[in-house]
């Protein structure tokens, strides 16, 4: 009980924590790198402050920046003279400190920094530097579902399907894992789940191709259903063989030899 | 008063030989995972103290015949047993494998007490398996997989990967865990799953040909892309058999409960 309220609640290792605002800005080193992976894949409470993290960089980069009134300096100075002129005559010196005096001149320095700032960069710079952190997600969701997918925990590779489905324009490198989870994962479970959220790329042919292919390889009833309807879904013809000799084996399960037979007068 | 006494004594000896389970314990500090397998009978797990690994079985081990000539020498094939209850108990690294002989006659009952926070992963996914596998009170993620066994469960959190061919799946969880998705699917068995009322998840409850119950309102998403032009706006009633998705308590981590004929029981508690 106790470790996993540590695991759910906060974890304790100072060490990777003070990280992982470098690890998002791909500042470590490579060692540091494997080191911080290393413990997310084990840590669910870093996992969680790494993506927080990433949230509020991403709220930060997306929050507009506000123009100041055009007259803001000039009623700034106007303020100050107005403010400094009966001090200049009183022997006494006094610093007048009003709240709502310093509020407004931090506003209005904070203002006049965004100008400066609106001046510099043009937007469009700063809209590639969006699409660059929202690349950088999609390539740290990768690394992490890569590493997801060879722990021992079938949860934990549901997990691993889960981030793949959610990676922006996922690279052939994701699909191929999704495949390969597909083929060979011990658990049916997350078979089943990898054949789910490869459906998302089956515009790609060569996936449809594997799909229909592992189609051949799969013995869990659920799972040839699942493949099958997808496939009829994509009107993909090259399942025909295999579903012919679904209908002709006896030792089909006797669902899937009646979705095989429907599957066939769709597609023929 | 005293032959009283002596009278409960000798029934209460008695009693407890009659009920006397062979048992084995033992310690095992820092383990993250237990695997079991290839388990001669039912199996029920439940919670014990931190490190502490106890069996308890009804059943009489058989004794092999000695072989003079192999005095001395460890076996090398065959079954290993260091717990006197033809089970083996095996510690490697962080994980422990408690496993059966490769040869199974299915009608003992083991009891395995684990240490509460454990990760568990049973394997029932062959012929000659018990029938029943039953968990009670682990509170970790839960790996189970079963040919015609049924898979009990109550007071457990997960995240639960369970799997069976023609087995029921039946039990309620104390609270759903939000760590990582939970999975649920039997071919032809029924799914009867009870959760707490204030559950949040993101469901998703399939059937091929059985009926899908549910006790939660279930929000539904909105109507997915349609990927058909000549759909339009039209939303789609059916995709892969029936199929309901969405969340409840305004959504979080994923479940999903999936059968071909059984029937699905979703309820709220």
């Amino acid at each position: 009980m106790t470790t996993q309220k540590i695991n759910t609640m906060k974890c304790n290792n100072t060490q990777i924590n003070a990280l992982l605002t470098a690890y998002l800005d791909k500042a470590l080193t490579p060692e540091e790198t494997i080191m911080v992976e290393a413990h997310l894949n084990n840590c669910s409470a870093c996992l969680h402050e790494l993506q927080e993290i990433r949230n509020i960089q991403q709220q930060i980069e997306q929050t507009p920046l506000i123009e100041p009134p055009e007259d803001a300096e000039k009623r700034f100075r106007q303020m100050l003279e107005k403010q400094s002129k009966p001090k200049k005559r009183s022997i006494t010196i006094t610093v007048d400190f009003s709240w709502k005096k310093i509020a407004a001149a931090i506003i209005i320095f904070l203002a006049g920094a965004a100008t400066a700032l609106l001046i510099q960069p043009n937007t469009e710079t700063s809209r590639s530097s969006l699409a660059s952190l929202e690349n950088q997600v999609s390539q740290m969701r990768q690394v992490l579902m890569a590493a997801l997918i060879k722990n021992d925990s079938p949860s934990d590779r549901l997990k691993a399907v889960q981030y793949a489905e959610q990676i922006s324009k996922p690279s052939p490198e994701v699909t191929n894992i999704l495949l390969e989870t597909l083929n060979h994962d011990p658990s049916v479970n997350v078979r089943l789940a990898a054949a789910n959220a490869l459906q998302e790329f089956a515009i790609h042919k060569e996936v449809r191709t594997a799909l229909a292919e592992s189609l051949q390889q799969q013995s869990d009833p659920m799972l040839q259903i699942v493949l099958i309807k997808m496939l009829v879904q994509l009107h993909e013809q090259s399942v025909v063989p295999t579903l012919q000799q679904f209908s002709h084996d006896e030792e089909t399960h006797e669902m899937v030899k009646k979705e095989a037979e429907e599957a066939l007068t769709v597609l023929l | 008063m005293k032959h009283t006494i002596i009278v409960i004594i000798a029934f209460w000896l008695a009693w407890q030989t009659g009920l006397s389970q062979n048992q084995y314990e033992t310690e095992i500090p820092n383990i993250r995972k237990v695997l079991i397998e290839r388990i001669p009978g039912t199996l029920l797990i439940q919670q014990s103290k931190e490190n502490i690994f106890r069996i308890e079985s009804d059943k009489e081990p058989q004794m092999e015949l000695q072989d003079e000539r192999a005095r001395g020498l460890k076996p090398v094939t065959g079954n290993y047993d260091n717990t006197g209850l033809g089970l083996a108990l095996i510690q490697s690294g962080s994980n422990v494998t408690i496993s059966g002989p490769s040869r199974l006659d299915s009608d003992g009952n083991y009891t395995l007490f684990l240490p509460p926070d454990v990760e568990v992963s049973v394997d029932f996914a062959n012929p000659f398996s018990g029938e029943l596998v039953e968990i009670r009170g682990i509170k970790n993620s839960l790996e189970v997989k079963t040919l015609s066994g049924d898979i009990k469960f109550s007071n457990i959190t997960g995240p639960t990967v369970f799997h069976s061919i023609s087995g029921d799946i039946e039990g309620s969880f104390s609270a759903l865990s939000q760590e990582a998705p939970s999975s649920i699917i039997s071919i032809s068995g029924l799914i009867d799953v009870a959760m707490p009322t204030n559950t949040s998840a993101e469901v998703k409850l399939m059937s091929v040909s059985g009926k899908i119950y549910s006790g939660f309102e279930i929000e539904k998403e909105n109507a997915q892309k349609n990927k058909d032009p000549r759909a339009g706006d039209l939303s789609q009633i059916s995709g892969i058999g029936q199929k309901t998705s969405g969340k409840i308590n305004g959504g979080g981590t994923s479940l999903i409960l999936q059968s071909i004929s059984g029937n699905i029981y979703f309820r709220n508690k």
